[in-house]
């Protein structure tokens, strides 16, 4: 048999049993589909995930001073701040820079008074990096000539008893140990929609803050980029500009965030990997079946002088048709609910409510889907892998047929 | 035939075939121990939040002053506290009753400053199982102006034990309140507020700090049983030493945790589905082709006067007892797998290529490690799932036994 001829014959043979070939490849379909779908919701949360650490102030990366990976004190400082800002100003494809510095101290008024983590901002960048801070509920945002000025969160004016105005008590050590105070202008409230990240929404001007402290120069430079998959990428070519400071991707600042993406990742595969094995194990069985009522056929075939390969051939054939259909099949079952999620997702926000934060990342409740030409390769990839595997013992117990002994049998 | 016969010719049915047969099991097999695994392991954390949230954390209920929850402010307080907690130890599903004390602080170690979350706790009360600090030993070192510092507070500022900790904070009247405590030792708590801010010092001394008499922020309330949650809310709204302040059930204290919980009950029912789907591929597949094989001898057993519903009862056992067998091994599969996991947990960040983390989320400390817990309902959810889709599965292969024409069906 030629080959053009053997795909011909391959193409009847699937068409001759077609319930069997309906069976399987709805198998392979539901399948795809279901493996698709997880996929895609599963892509669509980390794409979501990494979009919800940038925005909440952390960026995607993070210029830090030597040593911070592992102390993580506030008072440390980068070796040279303009250099670093320069080099990531200079680098394509960042969309947004912004230095920061923190101290932490006590907010009070009258009687109320809360613990927090002042953040020394430049109002410029500052809200291009952050989206807590671009909704203010009542005032404004800090700007460029401010000073004495602060932005809190609502649930901290709440929790202090203040309104827009109030002058606030601030407390902290200085880097020589003193006590310092200073009043602070409450010039901005903001509000997330979470309670938890409004408690600790406290901005004030780089300068303050320097001069507070008694520290000069930057404590980090947050970084997002246009593009979140260039992330490694761009930090690798950062690192190699920044000199005497450290380059760590959010996945370093946030190692128990990463942790958890991890554990969502393993999570996903060991499901998809469980749906790809049932699948592959049903079509196995269908293809067995279609194997054992074949033998007289198969030995017809070989007896007439079609070789061990091209039976082989014929069978994998088999399959990867099969393979291709199921695919196909999956795709269209997937596609509408993909489709779905991807446009209006699927809202926790019954289940978890609102505020759906954790370590200071803000999550939206609703996820999305991540929709996109990836599906088309993944569908066909994994409808092939499910039934070549599963033809595989067929093709070898073909090869195995003694033609005569197959003949002689009538009923087998 | 007897009921016994029917069984035996399922069985040799079965046999018939037995690689699909086992194919088949396989199939059902794998995805009830996946149903296993996803149960065991999505239960394993909700126990973990869940006791860690109702055991040191929060409590099964819980009674504060009203406000507090929100605004937290160091003068809302409960007055009375003694009578409130003979009030609610009078109550016979309560367990434990522990008054606690917060105030946010400014803590300085030599020449470095932090803010810092001072909270007062019994010794005598939370040295037990499920108390803050889980040891008598911790507990007793509490007290006379000696405190336990929080694992991540100590690890991030060098707080060692015997270091003296100056703090400053503001008392119920606003006027400025300080003292002087020596740290006793570090502690690791499950609670994340107490690890990572936490400085416990004894009710008396936290009392004494902030100017209170007989009062506390909060009284967490740990009951005999999880179940009696509401009875015991309503039965202590009741009390008149009550009177005035509000009373939470855990789940409004931190709904996202509830809700989180809730949500891996949903996970574990998708999944549960996607058993459902894998038994009926695998199950309507196998009966069809096996029914099929057999049209010869069902129309021979048709035409020698065999009641059509014998041939039902026959492949419908066939069926159930695919899916019998099936279920047997994921069970065997899954009871392995909790075995090999209940001693040593499993880590599911591991796995994803990341290192074990602990994170912060709404106070209560969350490990990637993990403890799955099967229980006996997970396995009966699981066997009836596949048996009831077992049945469904032979409808097809069933209506067409119905349809057979005894001659028609000997001839071809």
């Amino acid at each position: 048999m030629s080959g053009n001829l053997s795909i011909q014959y391959a193409l009847r043979s699937l068409g001759r049993s077609r319930r069997r070939t309906g069976l399987s490849v709805l198998g392979v379909g539901l399948g795809c589909a279901i493996a698709l779908f997880a996929t895609a919701f599963m892509r669509g949360g980390q794409t979501m995930r990494v979009q919800a650490v940038s925005q909440s102030g952390y960026g995607h990366l993070r210029i830090a001073p030597a040593g911070w990976e592992q102390s993580r004190r506030d008072e440390l400082r980068l070796q040279d701040s303009a250099a670093a800002l320069e080099a990531t100003r200079g680098l394509e494809g960042v969309a947004v820079v912004a230095p920061h510095v923190r101290v932490q101290g006590l907010l009070a008024f009258g009687t109320r008074v809360a613990g927090v983590q002042l953040l020394g901002v430049d109002p410029a960048a500052e809200p291009q990096l952050n989206r807590l801070v671009r909704t203010i509920d009542e005032g404004r945002y800090l700007q460029a000539d401010d000073e004495g000025a602060v932005v809190v969160g609502k649930a901290l004016v709440e929790r202090l008893d203040v309104e827009l105005g109030d002058d606030l008590l601030l407390t902290l050590t200085r880097a020589d140990g003193e006590m310092e105070y200073a009043m602070l202008r409450i010039v901005g409230i903001a509000s997330t929609g979470s309670r938890t990240i409004d408690e600790t929404i406290c901005h004030a001007m780089l300068a303050d803050v320097e001069q507070l402290t008694g520290l000069q120069g930057v404590a980090e430079v947050s970084v997002a980029f246009a593009d979140p998959q260039q992330v490694d990428a761009l930090s690798a070519e950062l690192a190699q500009r920044v000199q005497g400071d450290e380059v760590l991707t959010w996945r370093e600042v946030l190692p128990a965030m990463s942790g958890d993406a991890a554990a969502d990742r393993a999570f996903s595969n060991f499901f998809i990997v469980v749906v790809a094995a049932v699948v592959i194990l049903g079509v196995t069985s269908a293809q067995l079946t279609a194997m054992l009522e074949r033998r007289r056929e198969f030995a017809v075939l070989m007896a007439l002088g079609l070789g061990e390969r091209k039976l082989v051939g014929l069978v994998l054939f088999e399959a990867v048709f099969m393979g291709a259909l199921g695919a196909l099949l999956g795709l269209l079952l997937a596609l509408p609910l993909v489709w779905h999620t991807a446009t209006v997702g699927i809202d926790f926000s019954a289940a978890m409510g609102d505020d759906m934060t954790v370590m200071g990342v803000f999550f939206d409740p609703i996820i999305y889907a991540d929709m996109g030409l990836w599906m088309l390769p993944y569908a066909f990839g994994l409808g092939f892998c499910a039934t070549l595997l599963a033809a595989l013992y067929p093709a070898w117990s073909a090869t195995r047929l003694d033609p005569a002994a197959a003949l002689s049998q009538r009923d087998t | 035939m007897a009921e016994n016969s029917t069984l035996r010719l399922a069985w040799r049915g079965l046999g018939r075939n037995r690689k699909r047969s086992v194919l088949a099991i396989a199939a059902i097999g794998l995805g009830q121990f996946a149903f296993l695994a996803t149960a065991g392991i999505m239960r394993g954390y909700a126990d973990h939040y869940f006791d860690s949230v109702t055991g040191p954390l929060v409590g099964h209920v819980q009674i504060v002053a009203p406000g507090w929850r929100e605004e937290r402010a160091v003068d809302q307080t409960l007055d009375n506290v003694e009578t409130m907690l003979a009030a609610i130890r009078g109550q016979s599903q309560v367990a434990r009753a522990v008054p606690r004390i917060y105030a946010p602080v400014l803590a300085a170690l030599e020449e470095e400053g932090f803010v810092g979350m001072v909270v007062g706790a019994d010794p005598a009360l939370e040295g037990v199982a499920n108390g803050l600090l889980g040891s008598e030993e911790l507990a007793g070192l509490l007290g006379d102006g000696r405190v336990l510092v929080g694992k991540g507070l100590a690890r991030q500022h060098g707080i060692e034990t015997g270091a003296e900790l100056a703090v400053v904070g503001q008392d119920i009247d606003g006027s400025i309140a300080s003292a002087l405590y020596e740290v006793a030792a570090v502690v690791e708590s499950p609670v994340e507020l107490v690890n990572s801010t936490g400085i416990v010092a004894g009710l008396q001394d936290a009392q004494t700090l902030l100017r209170m008499d007989d009062e506390a922020h909060e009284i967490a309330v740990r009951l005999h049983e999880a179940e009696q949650i509401d009875q015991a809310a309503d039965s202590l709204g009741a009390q008149p030493a009550l009177q005035g302040a509000e009373i939470k059930r855990w789940h409004e204290v931190i709904p996202q945790l509830a809700g989180m919980i809730k949500l891996m009950d949903v996970y574990s029912l998708v999944v549960l589905g996607i058993v459902c789907l894998a038994s009926i591929a695998g199950i309507a597949n196998t009966m069809m082709m096996s029914t099929f094989e057999r049209r010869r001898e069902l129309g021979m057993l048709l035409a020698l006067g065999a009641n059509p519903g014998r041939l039902f009862r026959m492949v419908a056992t066939e069926a159930v007892l695919l899916g019998a067998l099936g279920v047997l091994l994921g069970t065997a599969l899954g009871a392995c797998f909790a075995a090999l996991t209940a001693g040593s947990g499993f880590d599911l960040a591991e796995l994803g290529g990341e290192e074990s983390f602990e994170m912060g989320f709404q106070g209560v400390q969350i490990a990637s490690r993990v403890y799955p817990e099967v229980r006996a309902s997970d396995v009966l959810a699981g066997v009836s799932a596949v048996l009831v889709t077992a049945l469904s599965a032979c409808v097809w292969p069933l209506l067409h036994v119905a349809r057979l024409e005894p001659v028609e069906a000997m001839r071809t």
